[in-house]
């Protein structure tokens, strides 16, 4: 990087491309991926089923290296290192599979805080858990003994466990039922306004994008057709396929009758 | 519904025996389901959707009780006799389940899996049901149907799978086909075509259509009817444009507005429903919902609301088709 940067870019992507490789046969996911997001932002990653956007997530969480290219967080490669939690935690979207049915739940939120002492420890869990809107005392219990919307709840607890400054969300309440989604986003929302992280939301409903994100990339086949601010895409897509994604969603949007 | 229903649910209770007592998880359900009718079950999780369905296919685990009737064309079962559906699952009632790839035996081609429910059967010899497998997956929209039952599961896609998985469901030729939550395995733009594809066969092939979903906003625009469940109850009952446009139930009110839309201002937080769905066995004495409604007065604690009717049109609230609402 030659260029200083603007100070308040939080996660720069440069021409990142990576290639699957199995038994000999290369199937491209990401071709030429490059942007920037801001501190305190949040971005929206669309696109249909294969075109990439998961593997951009893992990617930018330090989950995967690329094939080429590079992701920068503060100026740092994200990279999983034992002990130092990632400045990019991730949010799945089965709260079911994240976390460890035979762990209690405290002890998953937690896994981030090695480096502090017991008691600072458990005060800092009952801390994360009482700001998802969890009762502390229920910490000893299994994820079993929770709803998906609690379980998903813990899962943000205990991404936020590492201070990010990115957090990085894929289909964070395509699991979870309609009546529970809406509080899921709420308390991202909160959350974000409260702690100052940036997001990178990555989904296929857009009436989430609408209320999450301030910048929508649609990613197509691993290519970025479009970056634009989520007032622009929403009301002006310019690639054609963008005009296609926000048709058919406001032709499905929910009671609109 | 019209007037010679093809499936009538009546009085299905579903009671599971713990070791504190009996515990409710289903009680009084009613479905009326007319010929090429295609009616939404919805509820949160948990609320005893898929418990309904199950009950009335007799496919619930051991430690449920069922009672109830089942009226299916000219056939009426009582659903206290353990075994008594075992005639008119996969022939007069088919299934379709939410995970369509998990349906299939990895190890079996299509094919042998599609002829496998009517050969057992003796409803049709090799040849038919050879000829019906490739109209129903032409029906379906392939467009090689003998190429596709040579398949084996593993090289289908998740929507060639579910649309295969209908194929399977329709092959015995069943008055009624009942599908549990059956796109939420798919693709957001795969759903709608899937859904598209239930309408269009309910059309085509004159069966009526039972559709499991969480998702009221969704499948509500497909469905004819929608039932709304709420801890094993049937809340409200009526006409899809009724229903949407008017709902009587306060939980039916708050499901509808509960779902993000494109005209959603940006960041501004999402109604919600306030609580948490009650779990079997904690149920409120009176109106299930009450600890959760925006309108709850006095004799929501005291008094349960029946489900009453009105043209049709059914809701279980004492503030039901009253001005107040």
């Amino acid at each position: 990087m030659n260029e200083p940067l603007p100070s308040d870019i939080l996660l720069e992507v440069r021409d990142v491309s990576h290639t699957f490789q199995h038994r000999g046969v290369r199937r491209p996911a990401l071709k030429n991926v490059s942007f920037d997001l801001p501190a305190k932002r949040t971005l929206a990653i669309v696109g249909e089923s294969g075109a990439g956007k998961t593997t951009l997530a893992r990617i930018v969480a330090g989950l995967e290296q690329p094939t080429n290219g590079s992701v920068s967080i503060e100026g740092e490669r994200p990279r999983l290192t034992a002990g130092r939690p990632s400045p990019a935690q991730m949010v799945f979207q089965d709260p079911g599979d994240a976390l460890n049915s035979f762990l209690p739940v405290g002890r998953s939120v937690a896994a981030p805080l090695r480096q502090l002492n017991r008691s600072r420890r458990r005060e800092r869990t009952s801390e994360l858990l009482r700001s998802v809107g969890l009762d502390p005392t229920r910490a000893n219990e299994r994820p079993g003994s929770f709803s998906g919307g609690q379980q998903q709840r813990i899962v943000v607890a205990r991404a936020l466990a590492a201070s990010p400054k990115l957090l990085v969300c894929d289909e964070p309440t395509s699991a979870l039922d309609v009546s529970v989604q809406g509080q899921v986003l709420n308390l991202l929302l909160e959350l974000q306004d409260s702690l100052g992280f940036s997001v990178l939301l990555v989904t296929h409903d857009l009436a989430v994008v609408r209320v999450l994100a301030d910048e929508v990339i649609v990613l197509r086949h691993g290519v970025v057709l479009e970056h634009a601010t989520a007032d622009d895409f929403f009301a002006n897509p310019t690639h054609p396929y963008s005009r296609t994604l926000v048709k058919e969603a406001d032709h499905t949007g929910h009671h609109r009758i | 519904m019209t007037e010679s229903p093809v499936l009538r649910v009546h009085r299905l209770n579903v009671t599971a025996q713990r070791p504190s007592g009996s515990i409710k998880v289903v009680e009084d359900v009613d479905l009326v389901l007319g010929q090429t009718e295609v009616m939404g079950l919805v509820g949160e999780t948990g609320a005893g959707k898929t418990l309904t369905i199950r009950a009335f296919l007799q496919l619930l685990p051991p430690g449920l009780q069922v009672s109830g009737r089942l009226d299916i064309g000219d056939k009426t079962i009582d659903l206290g006799q353990p075994g008594a559906a075992g005639h008119i699952r996969g022939r007069d009632i088919g299934l379709i389940l939410q995970d369509p790839v998990g349906m299939f035996d990895p190890l079996i081609r299509v094919g042998p899996q599609l002829f496998e429910g009517v050969l057992r059967h003796d409803l049709l010899n090799n040849e038919e049901a050879r000829r019906r497998a490739i109209d129903l997956l032409t029906s379906m929209g392939f467009t090689d149907p003998e190429a596709v039952l040579h398949l084996y599961p593993h090289q289908l896609s998740g929507g060639m799978s579910q649309r295969i998985g209908i194929a399977m469901a329709l092959m015995p030729n069943p008055l009624v086909l009942v599908a549990d939550e059956p796109t939420s395995a798919l693709d957001a733009h795969l759903r709608l075509e899937v859904l598209e594809l239930f309408k269009q066969i309910a059309r085509e092939q004159g069966l009526a259509v039972v559709l499991v979903s969480h998702d009221l906003g969704l499948v509500g625009r497909f469905c004819d009817s929608i039932t709304v469940i709420y801890a094993g109850r049937v809340v409200e009952q009526g006409h899809t444009g009724r229903l949407r446009s008017h709902p009587e139930h306060p939980y039916t009110t708050a499901l509808l507005a509960c779902s993000p839309t494109l005209d959603t201002p940006p960041r501004a937080p999402v109604a919600v429903i306030p609580g948490t769905p009650p779990t079997p066995g904690a149920w409120p004495p009176a109106c299930v919902f009450e600890p959760r409604c925006p309108l709850a007065f006095d004799r929501c604690r005291v008094e349960r609301p029946a489900l009453r009717a009105d043209g049709g049109h059914a809701a279980a609230c004492h503030l039901a088709f009253d001005e107040r609402l």
